[in-house]
């Protein structure tokens, strides 16, 4: 990653929160991941702290979901610009479609064999380092 | 014997010529005695005045036979002929056809007359019949209206009902593909977080398991790893058919040059495809599907070193007919149908790839496009699967 800045990670499953965190680990990214697990939680994340260089969105979630947190990031001016990355089980044409809508930065989906997750961590934080980010 | 009614027209006219000479003769005798009589000559005189009286009085009277015999004649010719006049006025203007001429005597005139009053029986008779059938034809007319307004009631009925039913088709359908959708997530979750799990297990703690141990934690990741492939395999076999497909116009050529791009088969298998395969329109994905599968158990099950398998096609008129024949392990035909059947696999169940969904998927597939699949097969030898699609 170009920053050192948190990566905000909103999932529900412990288990994939922890495959998240363990795959981050094997890539070498040392920016700090901060868990939430859900929508309402991370909106109060982001109003209360400096902004994540990135946000890793789940789709299915209980309370408010991937898409109305998503809405709600994207009309806010000051959360609009972080880059977000949908990392779901949904291969739904329609969450695809709804997701783009929204301008996520990408669409991943969580495969069930650990080593492509760590594939898929380790393109996101080449991604980001190439890219730039805002301050 | 001299009856003025059965006497001919002719016979009249002509006894009326003759009465009126009659009366001419009689008028002239009268004159000529008038003349005699008012001429000067003495004894032919008193002679001729006795005459004369007598004369006159013959020649009135036969005169006025003459006359009242004329006039019955003409009667009998005239009033005929004006009864006649007045009653087809009657007639014409009435237009009542029950009214009959009178018959005067029995002359051509009484013959003409019953020959009339025939004719208007006639169109007494063909009225009646004519008024009758004009009857008859409103009579069905209403009735067939009322068998229409019947129908088209009974229509409506079944239009209305029609719509409720496809109304309960497509919520039924929603259902069942959200609930397919909830439950391929739900279950997937856990699969995913075993399968997690036991990996980090084995690289975590590998070192305080044994031999036996880490065995144990590979078949843990592999069953994980095939059930999450048989919900996959589930949720797309309970769509099939539920989910709205796209007809493309796609060339299988081309879609099969994708599809060997997927399967990636190991360099001793070769695959022959027809090179002039028709351009289909069906749902790209579910082909894909359909080859995918097909060509990928050829490939997965070959125990040949040398592998061939072919694709071809028949153009069948009404419909095309693809084989996929290959020179592997071959099937025998106790299961030619079994392996259709959805879970059902011939090979080893801890074979990762065998979670017995794709030809069950194929066949469905295909079945919902109207058309046919099945195999034939000899073990050691190979296979053919043929199946067949409509020409849409």
């Amino acid at each position: 990653m170009k920053t050192k800045k948190t990566i905000l990670l909103v999932e529900d499953d412990h288990v994939d929160a922890m495959t998240v965190e363990r795959a981050l680990k094997d890539v070498h990214v040392t920016n700090p991941l901060h868990v939430v697990t859900d929508g309402g939680a991370a909106l109060e994340y982001l109003k209360t702290n400096d902004a994540p260089c990135l946000i890793l969105l789940d789709l299915n979630m209980p309370g408010m979901n991937g898409i109305e947190f998503l809405q709600a990031v994207k009309s806010n001016d000051t959360t609009r610009s972080i880059p977000v990355v949908v990392l779901t089980t949904s291969e739904d044409e329609q969450d695809k479609i709804k997701s783009f809508d929204l301008s996520v930065a990408g669409y991943m989906v969580k495969p069930v064999d650990y080593n492509r997750f760590v594939e898929i961590m380790r393109t996101i934080d080449l991604y980001w380092t190439l890219s730039e980010l805002p301050e | 014997m001299f009856s003025i009614e059965d006497m001919s027209i002719s016979r009249k006219l002509t006894l009326i010529v003759i009465t009126v000479c009659g009366v001419a003769l009689m008028l002239s005798a009268a004159a000529v005695l008038t003349v005699f009589l008012q001429s000067d000559t003495g004894d032919l005189r008193a002679g001729m005045e006795k005459c004369a009286g007598i004369v006159g009085l013959i020649a009135i009277s036969i005169g006025m036979l003459a006359y009242v015999l004329n006039a019955r004649l003409q009667r009998s010719v005239i009033d005929p002929i004006m009864s006649l006049v007045q009653t087809v006025n009657a007639i014409s203007t009435k237009k009542d056809y029950s009214i009959r001429a009178d018959r005067h005597g029995n002359d051509e005139l009484s013959a003409l007359m019953a020959r009339f009053n025939e004719m208007l029986k006639e169109i007494q008779n063909k009225d009646a019949a004519l008024q009758r059938a004009r009857d008859e034809l409103e009579e069905r007319v209403v009735q067939r209206t009322a068998e229409l307004e019947q129908e088209v009631t009974t229509r409506k009925h079944v239009e209305t009902e029609q719509q409720k039913l496809l109304q309960k088709l497509e919520s039924a359908n929603q259902e069942l593909s959200d609930f397919a959708h909830v439950v391929s997530h739900d279950l997937k979750a856990p699969v995913r977080a075993i399968g997690s799990l036991a990996g980090w297990l084995a690289s975590d703690y590998g070192d305080k398991f044994d031999k036996d141990g880490k065995e144990k934690l590979d078949l843990l990741v592999g069953r994980t790893n095939r059930m999450h492939e048989l919900i996959g395999g589930i949720l797309e076999y309970s769509r099939i058919g539920h989910v709205k497909e796209e007809a493309v116009t796609t060339n299988l050529n081309e879609l099969i040059k994708d599809v060997l791009d997927i399967i990636a088969p190991p360099e001793n298998i070769q695959i022959m495809v027809q090179k002039d395969l028709p351009t289909v329109q069906y749902d790209r994905t579910r082909m894909v599907q359909v080859f995918q599968n097909l060509i990928g158990n050829a490939v997965k099950y070959m125990d040949k070193p040398k592998g061939i398998v072919k694709v071809i096609y028949a153009d069948e008129g009404s419909y095309w007919q693809f084989t996929i024949r290959d020179n592997g392990a071959g099937i025998h035909w106790k299961y030619f149908d079994k392996i259709f059947q959805l879970f059902q696999t011939l090979a080893q169940r801890d074979k990762p790839e065998s979670t017995g969904v794709g030809l069950a998927l194929v066949k469905k597939i295909v079945t919902t496009w109207g058309g046919k699949i099945w195999v034939e097969s000899e073990v050691g030898v190979g296979s053919s699967f043929i199946f067949t699609l409509p020409k849409t």
